[in-house]
């Protein structure tokens, strides 16, 4: 039986249960993502985003009455499933990771996962830990020896990020990746972010916002209060603004200066997610290029 | 394994409410609640532990709070309470030298007296448990402490820092639960990265403890330092001349509880020295 890369069925789950602090975090979550596609998560903070990252990385379990989650393949309450084998190839990135960089020195907290998974002889893990952080947009011969605590909030955001690409994982879970970066910082990672989405690479990417997720995502899912409001491709979901309402988000400026244009009347097709991209269709549907 | 552990960490958490315990003042609480635990570790027999048991989950019913939830918190205690009570039968014996015995192991003899002993003090503690919960669910820390700073008014013209100590223990106790979050937080990021904290032999646990307990302590500095900074940017001086956000006073429920303690360690001291059982 082939089933999706990742698919969640009827997902419930309580914090504190049977406690005056119970509190319902996923009541009834339908998912479904498909190998090399990319999913933004986009609602609210809480809507329940972190916690079903968390079912999707094998840190949280369904119990039977809780709904399923199958991840690669493999039912994780199963018991034959090996959670170890899952949380790196279905790799997550916390949210505001750089608060949890382990060891004193980049090397060492980017050699930490590849030493606990055993992915990486000993002779060639300062390597693998080089290539993971050029891949995150870091210069190793610059961080590889520096202490973390030392670099900006950019930087160690983005040595977490090495700390998850160097195990090479299939999918990566990112839990609110933009938030809280100046805007360099940003920009850098959103950079790196887009080259691994070009490599193929299959990405669930928790926002709460909109405008953080439109360069990334071909498929969006609007969370809130622990459901899933609306699931489809991009445009699918962006152009139902009653459930963008209803989870408070606001549509994207770059959208709503294309929607204006056309309920204007220009010939514009569905709007471009792209800045560059948007400029040229509306160059073209005014007939200056 | 050992995810959610700020689930475990709430005994002794506030439950806000509205019930007649909630509304009591916590001066009030605080002193019914010390008559009656010095009157549980004074008083000893059956009927007044039963007394005072019984008074307390009166009162628990009266606070509102899920009886099972209180309840769940004394479960991990129960296995404490059981060997306590086998412990006390067991080496009690030269206590009850009169007894006749049970059964022996080894030098160590068995008797009526022990199993009583055992089961008393089970009850004793039982009660203990469910007063001190009751307190501390239905009465907010910083309530108890300002309460408690009140109470003790007296010493602070003995030059005693009343007010910096009060928020010592406010600050101390409010920072359990953030700490449990942040101790989970980083258990499930070692976990996420490969780690197995819940394999390996002792000493090997031990040793995956350190990546959690560095993080952990760098994490509390940072908070402290955070806190430090907002009590300066408030201008905070503590100590005297500082009026309360929140004045206490005693209303007639204060004084019905408190007539209704009385008569209830009353009845417990009467029956504890009548009733020889």
């Amino acid at each position: 039986m082939s089933r999706a890369l990742i698919e969640v069925k009827g997902l419930f789950h309580t914090y504190h249960p049977n406690t005056p602090f119970a509190r319902e975090a996923l009541r009834g979550v339908d998912l479904k993502l498909e190998s090399g596609q990319v999913l933004g998560l986009v609602g609210p903070s809480p809507s329940g985003k972190s916690t079903l990252l968390q079912y999707l990385n094998g840190l949280y379990v369904p119990q039977p009455d809780q709904g399923k989650v199958w991840v690669l393949g493999q039912d994780t309450a199963a018991p034959d499933t090996s959670l170890w084998e899952i949380r790196r190839r279905v790799a997550l990135l916390f949210q505001q990771p750089e608060q949890q960089l382990f060891e004193p020195t980049v090397l060492r907290d980017v050699a930490l996962g590849l030493r606990n998974f055993g992915v990486a002889l000993e002779d060639e893990l300062e390597k693998r830990v080089r290539e993971a952080l050029e891949r995150a947009g870091l210069d190793p011969e610059r961080v590889l020896r520096r202490y973390s605590r030392t670099l900006s909030g950019g930087e160690r955001r983005r040595v977490a990020l090495a700390c998850i690409l160097a195990l090479e994982p299939e999918v990566l879970l990112l839990d609110d990746p933009l938030s809280g970066l100046d805007p360099r910082g940003r920009w850098r990672l959103l950079g790196v972010l887009k080259s691994l989405a070009e490599r193929g690479i299959s990405m669930v990417i928790a926002s709460t916002r909109l405008d953080y997720l439109i360069p990334l995502v071909d498929s969006l899912a609007v969370m809130a209060d622990g459901r899933i409001l609306a699931f489809g491709s991009l445009h699918e979901v962006l152009n139902r603004e009653d459930v963008l309402r209803a989870a408070g988000l606001q549509l994207p400026e770059i959208w709503r200066v294309q929607q204006e244009l056309r309920s204007r009347g220009l010939p514009l097709g569905e709007p471009a997610a792209d800045p560059a991209e948007a400029a040229r269709r509306i160059a073209r549907a005014l007939g200056v290029a | 394994m050992m995810m959610e552990v700020s689930r475990y960490v709430t005994i002794g958490r506030y439950v806000p409410g509205d019930s007649v315990l909630h509304r009591l003042d916590p001066r009030t609480k605080l002193l019914t609640f010390g008559l009656l635990v010095s009157t549980l570790l004074v008083v000893k027999g059956y009927v007044p532990y039963l007394l005072l048991l019984g008074f307390a989950v009166v009162l628990l019913l009266l606070s509102r709070i899920p009886v099972r939830y209180v309840l769940a918190g004394l479960r991990p205690a129960l296995w404490v309470l059981a060997i306590l009570w086998v412990f006390q039968i067991i080496f009690s014996g030269s206590s009850y030298p009169d007894h006749p015995t049970l059964f022996r192991l080894g030098s160590w003899r068995a008797t009526w007296g022990g199993v009583h002993a055992g089961a008393l003090n089970v009850l004793r503690i039982s009660v203990l448990y469910l007063l001190t919960s009751l307190l501390t669910l239905t009465a907010g820390l910083v309530e108890l402490a300002d309460a408690g700073e009140m109470l003790l008014s007296p010493l602070a013209r003995l030059g005693v820092p009343l007010n910096e100590v009060a928020l010592v223990f406010t600050i101390a106790l409010r920072f359990v639960p953030t700490l449990a979050e942040e101790l989970e937080r980083l258990v499930k990021a070692q976990i996420s990265r490969g780690a197995r904290l819940d394999e390996g032999g002792f000493l090997g646990r031990a040793r995956r403890l350190i990546p959690l307990v560095v993080p952990l302590f760098l994490s509390i500095f940072d908070r402290a330092e955070d806190l430090i900074l907002a009590m300066e940017a408030r201008c905070y001086r503590g100590g005297r001349g500082r009026s309360k956000a929140v004045a206490f006073a005693f209303q007639p429920l204060d004084a019905l509880a408190a007539v209704v303690v009385l008569a209830v360690v009353a009845a417990a001291w009467l029956t504890g020295l009548m009733l020889p059982f």
